[in-house]
C-alpha cells in the first residue's frame, strides 16, 4: 500500500502533469481566452444592433459593476470544479456571511461595532463552511454533492436563526465605502474583484496547490494510486470556494447597505454556469479563475442586454437558457469526432 | 490511504453536533399547557425577513392572551412542503385547532383548505386565493376567512405619487414582484390604472424582481446606465425591492433625485422616506395581520364565531392600507417603536373594524 | 486500493442480492426514523396520517426514482422540477385542443423532451449537468410564459388527473401509480439488457462502449425516463392541488437529489437502484416534516434538514465500494 518516497508527494505530481501545464501555460492568449471573448464580441455586438444603447460606456461600466461579485464567486467555486467536484452551498454560506458581518460591524439594530474585527470574523465562519464541506468530503468520503447540498441549507437555517426580526442595516464606513468609493468611474468591489480572481489565477498556476488541484482533476484515481495525499488540496480547495463565497456576501451587504438573509439567492448556478462556460469554451477545457470570471461576464452581458432590448420577463429566462446551450454546443462542435466520455 | 479510526472521530464529532443542534433548538415551550380550543397554527413563507418577523409578532399576542404557543411552520415558499408539515401537524390529533396560513402560492390554497377540513381545521388564508375559490363556496365550514391588503391600491397610490411629485408629466420603470402571486399583478394593474388618469407618465419598462433586493439592485443599475436622466422614477412593488433600487442610485449619487416608491410599510423602507431616498411607501400592517387572521381561525375553532352566519364580505376582505410619505412618516415610525400588543378580547369585540372592504370580483385575476 | 476498483466494476451486477445487501443501511434508518417520530408523536404511525403522508410523499419519491437513472450512467438530470411545473400548466393549457386524455398526451410529450435532452447531451458531447440546467431555465420561462403567471383550476374531466385524485380501497390512487412505475422500471433495470447496459455505462464509459453498449440510445432513453418520471410528479402534484402554477415543482430538485444520494444511489454512476430510490424518497420526505414533529423552533428547520441529510448520508451509503469520491 505504501510506496517507497524518495520525493516528495508534490513534487512527483508535478512532474507527471508538467508537461500539460507547460502546454496549458504556454498556449497563446488566444486559445485560453478566445471562445470567451469571442462569445462577448458577438453578444454584445448583437445587443448593440437590437438596442442601439448596450455599447454605451455608462452601460459598460454597469455590466461591469454587476459582474464583478458574481466573477469573485465563479473564480472561488472553479477551485471545486477544477477537481472535479462540486459545491452547492455558495448560497447558504453568502446568507452566514452577510449576516454574521451586519450584526457584528455598526449596525441599526444592536450595539456592536468591531468594524475590521467583524468583517474578518465574517469571513472566518465562511472558511468554516468550507472546511466543513472539504471534511466532509474528503475526510469523511462523502460525494461532494451531497455534502455542499447539506451544508447550503445549514448556511440558509444559520442566517435564518441570527436573522433579528429587523433588517440589519450596516453602519460600518470601511464596509460600506467598498461599495460608495470609486476610482476611474468604477467602484472599490470592481478592484476587489479583480484582486481576488489574479490572485486565484496566480494560485492556480504557479503553486503546487493550484497543479495539484488540476491534478486531482485530471484522474485522481491514478494520483491516489501513486500515493499522494490529496486530502489536504481538496479541504484547501473547498475552504477556497467558501472563501470567495463569503467575500461575495459581504461586498453585497456592502453593496446594499444591509445585512441579508436571501442575498445568496440565484447566484450558485450562474456561477457554476460560468465556471463551467469559461472552461468548456476554452479549448481543452480545463479552465481557470480568469476563464470562470470570463464565464460570468458573459452572463451578466446576457442579462443586461435582455433588458436594454427590452426581451419580456417570461422570455428572458428562455433566451439566456438557449443562448447558453448554443454557446456550449458552438464551442463543442470540433469535438464530436473523438472517442470521449461525458457526463 | 484513508485511515478507518480518523473517520470514526469525524463520524462521532458530527453525530454530537447534530445532537447538540437538535437540542438546542428544540422550542421548550412546544407542550406548553392549552387553554380553551386546541392548537394555534400558523404557516408563514419564511422566517429571515422583517413582514414575516412581525406577522409573527401578531400571532403571539393573540396566542400569549390566550396562553398558547403557536405551532410556526415555514413553507420557505413552497406549498408541497406546507402541505407536508399541516399532514405531519394534524398526524398528531387535531381538536378546535386553528390555523393561519399563507398558502405560499395560489395553486395550493384549495389542497391546504381541503386538508385542513379533513382534519376539522378551521381556516383562514392570506394573500393567495385564486379567483373562482371563495371561503362561501369551497369546504364553507372549515375555510373560515381569506383577507389580504389591496394590491391594486397600493400600485395606484403608488404611481399617483410619483405622478404628482413629477407634476404629472416624466418616465418610469417598475419592478414587479413573483409574477404569479396576486400582490405583485395586482400592484402592477395599480400601477397601469394610475397610469391611465396621468397620462403624462410614461412606463418605459417593466421587469421582474421576484421580490428580491439584490435583484432589484441589478435591473435598477441597467436602467440607469441605459436611461440615464431619462428616467425619473422607479416602481418597485415591495419595499426589499424599493432598498435595491436605492441601493443603485446610491452608486450614482442618484438617491433622491430619482424617485423611488415601494410597498408594506416595512421599517428600513420608513427611515428612506424620512431621509428622502424614497417617496412613498404603502403601510401595510404585518402585526396587525397575524393578529386578526389567527383570531378569526381561532374564534371559529372555538365556537364564538359560525362561519355559515357571516357575510361575504366578512369572509373575504382586505385589511386597511394607506400611503406614507414624509408629512406622515412620524407617526408611522413611532407606531413601529411601540407596537400595540393585541389580545384576542380585544380582537373580539369587531374582528372586522380594520376591514377595507369586501374583495371585489376580478382582483385575482392575471388577465 | 485495488479491491476498490475491482468492486467498482463490472462485477458489481452480476450478483443481484447484493444490491439489497448494500441498501438494508438506508432501510434500517427509515425505520429508525420512523421509529424515533412515533416515540416523540404517536399519532404520525397511524393508518391514516401515513397513508396521507404517502401522498404527500409521491410526488418527491418519483423525483428520485425518475432521477436515479440518469445518475445510474453518471450524468444528472436537474430539469426535473422544471418539467413537473411545466405538466400542470400544460394539462390546462392543451386541455381545450386535446381534452380529456391531455395528460396522458403531456407525459408522453416529457417523454420526447427527455430523449431530447439525453440526446443532445450525449451527440453533442456537453455535461449533462449544463444541458439540464439549461433546459431549467428555459422551462421555467416557458411554464411562465404558457400560464400567464396564472394559476388555474386543473380541468374537471381530465381523466388521469381525475384517477389519480381517487382511492382504492383507502389508499390513495397516487400511490398505486406509483408501485405500478416502480414494478415496471424494475423489471427494465433487473432483467433486461437494458438495465445490465446501464450499470456497464456507470460502472465505466469506455469499458462498456468497447463491449459495444450503444451508449447514445442508453442515455437518451435514461432522460426519457427522468423526464417522464418527473411528469407523472407533476401529475401527482396536480391531483392534490386541483390547480397548475408555473412554479408548482419550486424546490423539489434539491430534495430529489438528497432522496437519490441518501438511498444509496452512488452520485458517480454504477451503484443504486430503484429500491434505493424509494427508500431514499421516503427518507427525505419524512426528513421535511421532522422538524415539525419534533417541534423544532421555526427558524432552526433548515439546520435541522442539512445536517439530517449530512447525517443520513453519512450513515447510509457504502463508502467501501467507491474509488474515488468527488
Amino acid at each position: 500500500m505504501t510506496p517507497s518516497r524518495t520525493r516528495s508527494p508534490a513534487s512527483r505530481a508535478a512532474q507527471r502533469w508538467s508537461p500539460l501545464l507547460a502546454g496549458l501555460r504556454g498556449r497563446p492568449f488566444w486559445a485560453q481566452f478566445g471562445g470567451s471573448v469571442a462569445a462577448l464580441i458577438v453578444l454584445s455586438a448583437g445587443f448593440q444592433l437590437i438596442s442601439g444603447s448596450f455599447l454605451t460606456l455608462g452601460n459598460l461600466r454597469s455590466v461591469v459593476e454587476a459582474a464583478a461579485v458574481p466573477a469573485i464567486i465563479a473564480a472561488g467555486i472553479s477551485f471545486v470544479v477544477i477537481m472535479g467536484a462540486i459545491d452547492l452551498s455558495v448560497e447558504g454560506v453568502m446568507a452566514t456571511a452577510s449576516m454574521v458581518a451586519a450584526l457584528l460591524v455598526a449596525n441599526g439594530v444592536n450595539t456592536n461595532h468591531l468594524g475590521v474585527l467583524g468583517i474578518l470574523l465574517a469571513l472566518a465562519v465562511s472558511l468554516a463552511f468550507g472546511l466543513a464541506n472539504g471534511i466532509l468530503n474528503a475526510l469523511m468520503r462523502m460525494p461532494s454533492l451531497i455534502v455542499t447540498l447539506g451544508m447550503w441549507f445549514i448556511g440558509l437555517g444559520t442566517a435564518a436563526v441570527l436573522f433579528p426580526q429587523r433588517v440589519p442595516q450596516i453602519r460600518d464606513d470601511l464596509l460600506l465605502g467598498v461599495a460608495r468609493h470609486g476610482l476611474l468611474g468604477f467602484s472599490l468591489v470592481v478592484y476587489v474583484a479583480l484582486v481576488f480572481v489574479a490572485s486565484a489565477q496566480a494560485v492556480l498556476s504557479h503553486t503546487t496547490f493550484g497543479r495539484m488541484v488540476y491534478a486531482i482533476g485530471g484522474d485522481e484515481a491514478l494520483l491516489a494510486s501513486s500515493g499522494l495525499r490529496t486530502r489536504g488540496i481538496k479541504i484547501a480547495a473547498f475552504c477556497v470556494s467558501s472563501l470567495f463565497a463569503g467575500v461575495g456576501g459581504l461586498l453585497l451587504s456592502a453593496q446594499l447597505g444591509s445585512g441579508n438573509a436571501n442575498i445568496g439567492n440565484g447566484h450558485l448556478f450562474p456561477a457554476i454556469s460560468a465556471s463551467v462556460l469559461g472552461g468548456t469554451l476554452l479549448t481543452g477545457g480545463r479552465g481557470g479563475a480568469v476563464q470562470s470570471a470570463l464565464g460570468a461576464l458573459i452572463l451578466e452581458v446576457l442579462n443586461n442586454g435582455l433588458i436594454q432590448i427590452g426581451a419580456g420577463p417570461y422570455t428572458r429566462n428562455i433566451i439566456s437558457g438557449a443562448v447558453i446551450l448554443t454557446a456550449f454546443a458552438a464551442s463543442g462542435v470540433h469535438r464530436r469526432q473523438l472517442l470521449r466520455v461525458v457526463k | 490511504m484513508f485511515k478507518p479510526e480518523m473517520t470514526g472521530l469525524f463520524r462521532k464529532a458530527l453525530y454530537a453536533c447534530a445532537g447538540i443542534v437538535a437540542v438546542a433548538t428544540i422550542s421548550p415551550a412546544a407542550n406548553a399547557a392549552e387553554a380553551k380550543g386546541g392548537k394555534l397554527i400558523v404557516g408563514i413563507d419564511e422566517t429571515a425577513s422583517e413582514y414575516w418577523s412581525e406577522y409573527l409578532q401578531g400571532v403571539h399576542d393573540i396566542a400569549d392572551s390566550l396562553g398558547k404557543d403557536p405551532v410556526v411552520l415555514t413553507s420557505n415558499y413552497q406549498g408541497d412542503q406546507l402541505l407536508a408539515q399541516l399532514g405531519a401537524t394534524y398526524a398528531t390529533g387535531c381538536r378546535q385547532c386553528a390555523l393561519a396560513t399563507d398558502p405560499s402560492s395560489n395553486a395550493f390554497v384549495k389542497a391546504v383548505v381541503a386538508r385542513s377540513a379533513k382534519s376539522k381545521v378551521r381556516v383562514v388564508t392570506l394573500w393567495n386565493r385564486p379567483e373562482d375559490i371563495h371561503p362561501w363556496d369551497t369546504y364553507p365550514d372549515y375555510w373560515v376567512a381569506h383577507t389580504s391588503f389591496d394590491g391594486v391600491m397600493s400600485g395606484y397610490q403608488q404611481a399617483m405619487a410619483l405622478c404628482k411629485a413629477l407634476g404629472g408629466k416624466g418616465q418610469i420603470a417598475a419592478i414587479e414582484g413573483v409574477p404569479s402571486t396576486p400582490p405583485a399583478y395586482q400592484r402592477i394593474r395599480g400601477l397601469k390604472k394610475a397610469l391611465a388618469e396621468c397620462p403624462g407618465l410614461k412606463l418605459l419598462d417593466i421587469q421582474v424582481g421576484d421580490w428580491q433586493e439584490t435583484k432589484a439592485q441589478d435591473i435598477a443599475r441597467t436602467w440607469v446606465a441605459h436611461y440615464g436622466t431619462g428616467l425619473q422614477g422607479i416602481f418597485a412593488s415591495n419595499d426589499a425591492m424599493a432598498r435595491g433600487a436605492v441601493a443603485a442610485l446610491k452608486e450614482k449619487g442618484l438617491n433622491g433625485k430619482v424617485l423611488v416608491t415601494g410597498s408594506d410599510g416595512s421599517n428600513i423602507a420608513l427611515e428612506m422616506v424620512k431621509s428622502g431616498d424614497m417617496l412613498v411607501t404603502i403601510w401595510n400592517d404585518p402585526v396587525l395581520q397575524g393578529a386578526i387572521s389567527m383570531s378569526i381561525a381561532y374564534a371559529a375553532a372555538i365556537g364564538d364565531i359560525d362561519p355559515q352566519k357571516l357575510t361575504h364580505a366578512q369572509r373575504d376582505f382586505y385589511l386597511k392600507e394607506e400611503p406614507i410619505t414624509k408629512d406622515n412618516v412620524d407617526k408611522y415610525l413611532a407606531l413601529k417603536k411601540s407596537q400595540p400588543k393585541y389580545t384576542y378580547a380585544e380582537m373580539k369585540q369587531d374582528f372586522w373594524k380594520d376591514s377595507a372592504g369586501q374583495i371585489p370580483e376580478g382582483a385575482n385575476d392575471n388577465k | 486500493m485495488t479491491q476498490t476498483f475491482e468492486a467498482r466494476g463490472v462485477a458489481g451486477f452480476a450478483d443481484t442480492w447484493l444490491p439489497l445487501i448494500r441498501n438494508a443501511g438506508p432501510l434500517l434508518f427509515l425505520l429508525f426514523l420512523v421509529a424515533g417520530s412515533a416515540i416523540i408523536a404517536p399519532g404520525v404511525v397511524q393508518f391514516d396520517s401515513l397513508l396521507s403522508f404517502l401522498s404527500d410523499a409521491a410526488p418527491v419519491i418519483a423525483l428520485v426514482i425518475g432521477g436515479t437513472f440518469p445518475i445510474l450512467a453518471g450524468s444528472i438530470d436537474l430539469s426535473v422540477a422544471g418539467i413537473a411545473s411545466v405538466t400542470g400548466v400544460l394539462v390546462v393549457v392543451l386541455n381545450p385542443v386535446l381534452g380529456p386524455w391531455t395528460s396522458v398526451a403531456v407525459v408522453l410529450l416529457a417523454l420526447l423532451f427527455g430523449a431530447m435532452q439525453g440526446f443532445v447531451h450525449t451527440w453533442l458531447q456537453l455535461p449533462s449537468f449544463i444541458v439540464t440546467l439549461a433546459t431549467l431555465s428555459i422551462l421555467s420561462g416557458v411554464a411562465l410564459l404558457l400560464s400567464n403567471a396564472t394559476a388555474e383550476p386543473i380541468p374537471s374531466d381530465d381523466v388521469l388527473v381525475g384517477m389519480l385524485g381517487n382511492a382504492l380501497a383507502g389508499v390513495p390512487d397516487t400511490a398505486v401509480v406509483l408501485a405500478v412505475m416502480v414494478a415496471l422500471l424494475g423489471l427494465l433495470l433487473r432483467f433486461t439488457r437494458i438495465g445490465r447496459d446501464i450499470y456497464a455505462i456507470g460502472a465505466g464509459e469506455r469499458a462498456a462502449l468497447m463491449s459495444g453498449v450503444h451508449v447514445l440510445a442508453i442515455r437518451t432513453l435514461l432522460f426519457a425516463i427522468s423526464a417522464g418520471c418527473a411528469a407523472m410528479a407533476g401529475l401527482f402534484l396536480v391531483s392534490v392541488t386541483s390547480f397548475s402554477s408555473p412554479t408548482l415543482a419550486g424546490n423539489l430538485l434539491l430534495l430529489s437529489i438528497v432522496g437519490v444520494v441518501v438511498g444509496g444511489t452512488a452520485i458517480s454512476g454504477g451503484v443504486g437502484g430503484l429500491f434505493a430510490a424509494v427508500v431514499g424518497g421516503l427518507i427525505t420526505s419524512w426528513l421535511r416534516v421532522v422538524a415539525v414533529i419534533v417541534g423544532v423552533v421555526p427558524t432552526a428547520q433548515n439546520i435541522i434538514f442539512g445536517v439530517a441529510a449530512l447525517l443520513a448520508v453519512a450513515v447510509t451509503t457504502d463508502r467501501k465500494k467507491l474509488g474515488v469520491i468527488k
